[in-house]
């Protein structure tokens, strides 16, 4: 029999690598103390109500739910149904956001549940979850509506649950930028889940906030002695829809993102505010009007004007030419069928390296500062409703303005130096949603044009639905 | 699992023990993590005093549950990343030609050298297996994981692959005996996780193609195979079984003495449900050896037996013996047994090597291949179909197969041909 004599090379090269973490040096070997200790190993968060042994188990009620198919509804049924209410309608309509709500809920879960589980143990992801589960459960309890002072019960419900989910999109976003730092998901599919999820959330959202406005009608006028409420004109298209119009809307978003964009830059340059020369709006063309979530509507242009100040004055100062910065022109084209908004500014174009990024949520060279911002964002939210964002409405839609326009008035109105880098995907999530398109286009070294296709969405308009589930 | 030494009986209990304790393994987790999470902050105040000697310098403030958390977080990214980098790294393939090429005859400080390099080899290449195990379960689908029995499998992973992180490279031969003995007991935990990951993927059939769970506990146990095999390896090393053994490796490893020794325990059991006790015939090659690992052997006789057995008393050919015949070749091994317990119905001929949990609510239709485990009642994870898949993984390990023909009405043959090393020894 041969023997080996030599010694064999691979038993004689020292590991590579062989690091160990000697913060463990004494761990038992018990894995019971070491799941103990260490309740991360879990696959379960720590502490979850909702996500826990029974929870797999507990999840068929969920599919039974997600074998409903979401009702689409068009904005005419929504204009229709608003134009007389009834208590017969306003329960009806109740019940139909008491079933209509969690089977959206479930397919949207299902689609969470659908992610590679490396993702969802990300803290923001199950949070996420454990955020939209709750929503479904309450939902899904809720008793049939017989009265109106359930439906009162119910519209509470919903409010407060709109409340509480304001801190999905940071957490979602947050969630996804980390996954898509540690690769653990193809950024084209983070993507399509986020904008589904923000696509999804608009509508439903949509749907709730308009039942939450049509009972607070109705309530006034039974207040008023009225059994029913008087019928409505027929352009009218509902309550959280309004009749926008273009200059308004332009206006209002320039002052915001005026301030904005001096303070981020006072602070990117150690200047003070007051020296900043600020650009001019100029307006070209005839306003339009046409109807549209106003607070969508605010929350895009300001995005867009956000962007365009930052880089006409930020340029202008390193630039030393002194005086006012070139004008921001913003022209408005009205046809029949949609309004085109276009702003032009000087501001020096995108550079070429975010250029293929700037409809993406996650990637791009900016991730990770984006990261550092967005982790800033939650601790927002005990601040309720920092800015007034309605102007001109009037008080009876306070509870409706409050619920659907907090979320993206805290967006708009973070600290000057939170910058998001967010704000053109999640406007075109808003604009698509509606039925329009956003387009931009950099002329290198000279400025950047955006360009806003905006739907007309009237009573005619039978062939958009609401919902894209 | 290496101690030639353990009894026939032994192992029955072994094997009754394994059917009770996967089925109390539910509640009893069930439990287990519902305290955990209860009871999250003050019992980690309390336990953490333990643990925490290591982790901060500051010996008389205890820890808060802040410290707690904070310092699990850090672990927990910490650990992650180095997770992430493991994973990425390619498994080492196992040969037996490997195994075999420790030297055997070396003065005393030569070969522990040899040995310690070998343990930190060791120590590594199943840090890097779990981490890919533990990929792989992160790449599953989310309601997947969240099953308790997959989610038992992974917090498992999890554990073990911290408590291995926490290793220290063996730089001496006394530390190197303080390796081994946690590597037994790492061996020791992860020896019932094939069951419990059976059960959780069959609660997942609606989730998940057939196919996929299928791909997947097959690789599973392949991974499996080999960490064991690794970690085994340098345990018998360390601790040589006998002179004829180099680690895990048998050098003489006789393939007609395991047959009698899996007879007789295959035997025991059918006797005790059956009344009869068949018998393996060897009619040639009863002296053939090869230097193999027996543990897999040993498994796959087990498993054949079982199915040959039950098959026979079934069709009450009790009293026939399984012939078995063990030939020679050019690179190993091949062993043919023949039973004539009437075969396999033709209908179920191509679901044997699956995982067949999908047949286990109707367990009990003696489709020729169900296990021997079944008489245990009850139980759905005895009932469960992994042996043949199991030992045909088995056999394929080191480059070997598993064939298996069926004459219905007749019987079965099942071919297996084991690989020798390559060097000479």
């Amino acid at each position: 029999m041969l023997r080996i004599k030599h010694r064999p090379a691979h038993l004689l090269q020292r590991t590579r690598g062989s690091r160990y973490n000697s913060q463990l040096a004494s761990l038992s070997f018990e894995p019971e103390t070491v799941r103990h200790d260490y309740p991360f190993t879990s696959a379960y968060p720590v502490g979850s109500k909702v996500i826990n042994e029974q929870h797999f188990y507990q999840n068929d009620i969920l599919f039974n739910w997600y074998n409903k198919s979401p009702h689409p509804v068009s904005l005419r049924q929504l204009a229709f149904f608003g134009r007389k209410l009834t208590e017969e309608k306003m329960i009806g309509s109740a019940n139909f956001v008491r079933t209509e709500l969690p089977t959206r809920l479930a397919h949207r879960i299902r689609d969470l549940q659908c992610l590679p589980f490396s993702v969802m143990r990300n803290e923001h992801m199950s949070q996420v979850y454990e955020l939209y589960y709750q929503a479904f459960n309450q939902f899904r309890k809720f008793p049939a509506i017989k009265t109106l002072e359930d439906n009162d019960k119910f519209c509470k419900l919903v409010s407060d649950l709109l409340l509480d989910h304001l801190t999905i999109i940071p957490s979602l976003v947050t969630g996804g930028i980390e996954c898509a730092m540690d690769q653990l998901i193809e950024p084209k599919r983070l993507d399509d889940v986020m904008s589904l999820m923000l696509r999804s959330r608009i509508s439903r959202r949509v749907i709730a906030e308009q039942h939450i406005s049509l009972s607070q009608s109705f309530n006034e006028s039974l207040a008023q002695g009225k059994r029913e409420t008087a019928e409505k004109a027929s352009d009218y298209i509902g309550e959280v829809f309004l009749q926008c119009s273009a200059k308004d809307c332009i206006r209002t978003a320039s002052a915001q993102a005026e301030t904005f964009a001096v303070q981020v830059i006072s602070k990117e340059l150690y200047m003070s505010p007051a020296d900043i020369v600020v650009p001019e709006v100029v307006v070209q063309g005839e306003d339009a009007k046409f109807p549209y979530m106003d607070s969508h509507l605010k929350y895009i242009m300001g995005e867009i004007l956000r962007n365009a100040y930052y880089a006409t004055i930020r340029r202008h100062i390193v630039s030393g030419k002194g005086g006012t910065p070139p004008p921001i022109l913003v022209s408005i084209s009205n046809t029949p069928s949609d309004v085109r908004i276009r702003f032009s500014d000087q501001g020096g174009g995108v550079p070429k390296e975010v250029q293929p990024h700037i409809w993406s949520f996650a990637k791009g060279p900016e991730a990770t500062s984006r990261l550092d911002m967005f982790k800033r964002i939650p601790k927002l939210a005990g601040v309720p409703h920092e800015v007034d964002f309605a102007g001109n409405l009037d008080t009876k839609r306070v509870i409706s303005t409050d619920t659907h326009e907090s979320s993206l008035a805290r967006f708009s109105n973070r600290p000057p130096n939170v910058k998001l880098g967010i704000g053109l995907p999640m406007s075109k999530v808003y604009v698509e949603y509606w039925d329009g398109s956003l387009d931009l286009t950099s002329l290198e070294g000279h400025g950047t044009d955006v360009s806003l296709r905006i739907s007309r969405l009237g009573n005619q308009n039978e062939k958009l639905q609401l919902d894209r589930v | 699992m290496l101690q030639r030494t353990r009894g026939v009986a032994n192992r029955a209990a072994l094997i009754t023990n394994f059917s009770r304790r996967a089925q109390n393994s539910a509640s009893r987790d069930h439990k287990l993590t519902h305290r955990m999470f209860s009871t999250t902050t003050t019992a980690s105040v309390s336990s953490v005093s333990s643990a925490s000697s290591a982790s901060s310098a500051s010996s008389s403030a205890a820890p808060t549950a802040d410290h707690i958390l904070e310092r699990n977080k850090r672990l927990q990214s910490e650990t992650d990343a180095a997770i992430a980098r493991l994973a990425a790294l390619p498994q080492k393939t196992i040969t037996l030609d490997e195994l075999v090429k420790f030297p055997r005859d070396l003065e005393t400080k030569e070969r522990n050298e040899i040995l310690i390099a070998n343990a930190q080899d060791t120590l590594e290449q199943i840090k890097i297996g779990l981490a890919h195990r533990l990929n792989a379960l992160r790449n599953l689908q989310y309601l997947v994981v969240l099953n308790p029995h997959i989610a038992q499998i992974y917090q498992l992973y999890y554990c073990s692959f911290l408590i291995i992180s926490s290793f220290k490279p063996p730089q001496t031969v006394e530390e190197n005996l303080h390796f081994v003995e946690r590597l037994k007991d790492l061996v020791q935990t992860h020896s019932n996780t094939i069951p419990v990951l059976s059960r959780g993927f069959s609660e997942c059939q609606n989730l998940m193609p057939l196919s996929q769970i299928n791909t997947l506990l097959n690789s599973h146990l392949n991974a499996r195979m080999g960490t064991r095999l690794l970690a085994e390896h340098h345990i018998a090393l360390t601790n040589p079984i006998a002179d004829n053994f180099i680690g895990a490796v048998q050098l003489d490893f006789s393939p007609g003495k395991m047959l009698h020794e899996c007879s007789q325990f295959a035997g025991e059991i059918c006797n005790l449900y059956f009344g009869v006790r068949p018998e393996v015939q060897i009619d040639v090659g009863e002296d053939v050896t090869l230097p193999f690992v027996p543990d897999h052997v040993q498994y796959i006789f087990q498993e054949l037996l079982k199915n040959s057995f039950r098959a026979h008393a079934e069709s009450s050919n009790g009293n026939d013996p399984i012939i078995a015949t063990i030939s020679k070749t050019e690179d190993g091994v091949m062993i043919r047994l023949r039973d004539i317990g009437g075969g396999i119905k033709p209908e179920n001929e191509n679901k044997i090597f699956e995982f067949s949990f999908t047949t286990f609510q109707d367990e009990g239709q003696g489709d020729g291949f169900a296990t021997l485990n079944n008489f245990h009642g009850g139980s759905s994870i005895a009932g469960m179909g992994y042996g043949l898949p199991l030992s045909r993984a088995y056999a394929e390990f080191f480059g070997g197969n598993l064939k298996l023909q069926s004459y219905f009405g007749l019987g079965t043959d099942v071919y297996i041909s084991l690989k020798a090393p390559k060097v000479s020894l």
